[in-house]
């Protein structure tokens, strides 16, 4: 797993933890805890892949998704967030993101899927804006994790006692 | 008495009576007439203490206020009838104006006020207290994020040993997690989709459930009234109730122990609708177990969210059940004993129109 990967995240304790795991797997990092920190290495070319959370002290992760899709097209960004409604995985899939995942995140599982948006990234050259006919298509992707949550929590016993 | 006197003595929602100078009955209202569980022609012209029973010495205050002419208020007064238990009154005695030897007597359940208030506050408690956890609940998933991530990149290169306290870390904030979406769950219940509804059908199924499942070694007996009208609820939600208050009862008992279901219509309870308006419960239905009973320290905050008898209960079940039955504009109370537990659901009856 090679490439530079973005991280903007207000919360310390998830940077370092991003940090040191991207690290070992042989990725460079730069982490912030700031969107106009994050926004200004996307206008200077810098990094191969986003991680971002959504709620930041000087603005919503979301917000520059188009922003970054405008500037830096193929540029994958994976949504970490911790307010985990079906509203924020809709904007997320509205606003194009790669993925997206509920804090608190499993740390291999969002690994794989970083190592599957940054390989994607480096075989996608130039890069086009995704097309609806890929079939990693960010939106349908998305959706499923979404349903399978669903589906899962109606069968757990939330209203035991 | 004039007609409006009249009036307001039939429908004064408090059991009244007069005694006259002789310690003798001489009018109760319907209220009181329900109450004692007797008509006024049993009542009338026969001796107050061969008709109530009380454990405080009214006789003599009843003296004080004919000589005295004041009214005297004693609280928390056992009130037996005879015919049931005791139950605990705040006892008003006043004479009156036009026959000062004669007094009137209120008598005001404190129980049936005392659960009514519980189950207000109650309600409102668990509001702020889900809107608290529910806000809470954002803010603790960020740190759970780190200490999972960083117990998990620990675990990448740990030995065995080091790895089942990895594990145990991130089992551990797992099972929290599990406990927000809960309480995020508990914020999102829908309001029922009521409809005309049989409560014997609901009963019926998560009876079948719990008896081929949770509740297989325990055993399970109905009572059904059959005549009930169909009551006005979600049945899916109140499936919920019953399954979740019958698992309870399960869990409580030991192996071989007895639930009971028990169904029949009682038109003495109204509550206050979400309107403000007054509607009947006459819909009744009662779960009852053998268990050891609820703890006496807990039992009075049962339907309060996180309070819980059990280890690792998230003290959610019944908070929910009762957020449910609120929602139908129902009335849930429980009665609890070592060796036996009562769970009361108090039901309205669907609208005529729609009934089937």
């Amino acid at each position: 797993m090679d490439g530079t990967v973005l991280v903007a995240d207000d919360d310390r304790t998830i940077r370092t933890v991003l940090t040191q795991a991207l690290t070992r797997a042989g990725c460079k990092v730069h982490a912030t805890s700031s969107l106009m920190t994050l926004m200004r290495w996307v206008d200077e070319g810098k990094g191969d892949l986003v991680i971002s959370d959504v709620i930041m002290p000087d603005g919503n992760g979301l917000d520059t998704l188009p922003q970054i899709n405008d500037k830096r097209p193929g540029l994958p960004v994976i949504i970490i967030s911790a307010q985990n409604t079906i509203m924020t995985a809709i904007q997320a899939t509205e606003a194009d993101a790669y993925d997206y995942l509920p804090k608190p995140f499993d740390l291999p599982d969002l690994m794989k899927r970083a190592a599957r948006a940054l390989d994607q990234k480096r075989r996608a050259t130039p890069a086009p804006k995704p097309s609806g006919e890929q079939p990693s298509r960010p939106s349908r992707r998305i959706c499923r994790w979404w349903g399978a949550r669903r589906r899962c929590r109606r069968f757990t016993g939330w209203w035991r006692g | 008495m004039t007609q409006i006197t009249q009036s307001l003595w039939a429908s004064l929602p408090i059991p009244a009576l007069i005694v006259d100078a002789e310690d003798r009955i001489c009018d109760v209202n319907p209220a009181a007439e329900t109450f004692l569980n007797a008509s006024k022609k049993s009542l009338d012209g026969y001796p107050v203490w061969d008709k109530i029973f009380v454990d405080a010495p009214l006789e003599e205050a009843f003296s004080r206020i004919r000589t005295g002419h004041s009214a005297l208020f004693v609280n928390a007064v056992d009130v037996g009838t005879g015919s049931r238990k005791p139950v605990s009154c705040d006892v008003q005695i006043s004479p009156l104006n036009d026959k000062p030897d004669h007094v009137l007597v209120l008598l005001e359940n404190r129980e049936l006020a005392g659960r009514l208030d519980r189950a207000m506050n109650s309600k409102s408690a668990a509001k702020s207290a889900i809107g608290m956890a529910e806000m809470l609940a954002h803010e603790i998933k960020n740190p759970l994020a780190g200490i999972t991530g960083a117990a998990q990149l620990i675990s990448m290169n740990a030995n065995g040993e080091e790895r089942e306290l990895t594990d145990l870390i991130v089992g551990e904030t797992r099972r929290i997690l599990k406990l927000l979406e809960q309480v995020e769950d508990f914020g999102n219940v829908r309001p029922p989709e009521q409809r005309a509804v049989n409560i014997h059908d609901v009963l019926d199924r998560a009876r079948k459930s719990a008896a081929i499942g949770f509740a297989a070694h325990m055993v399970i007996e109905d009572d059904y009234d059959p005549s009930l009208p169909p009551t006005w609820g979600d049945p899916d939600q109140l499936q919920q109730v019953f399954l979740n208050l019958l698992k309870n009862a399960a869990e409580a008992g030991r192996e071989g122990g007895t639930i009971r279901i028990r169904t029949f219509y009682e038109l003495s309870l109204k509550v206050r609708r979400r309107d403000g308006t007054g509607g009947a419960v006459p819909l009744q239905v009662e779960i009852t177990d053998d268990g050891p009973g609820i703890p006496p320290d807990i039992a009075a905050d049962i339907f309060e969210p996180f309070v819980s008898g059990r280890e690792n209960g998230t003290g959610l079940g019944l908070a929910l059940i009762s957020k449910i039955i609120s929602d139908h504009d129902g009335w849930m109370a429980v009665d609890s004993v070592p060796g036996r537990t009562v769970f009361r659901i108090s039901l309205p009856v669907a609208p005529r129109e729609v009934s089937p």
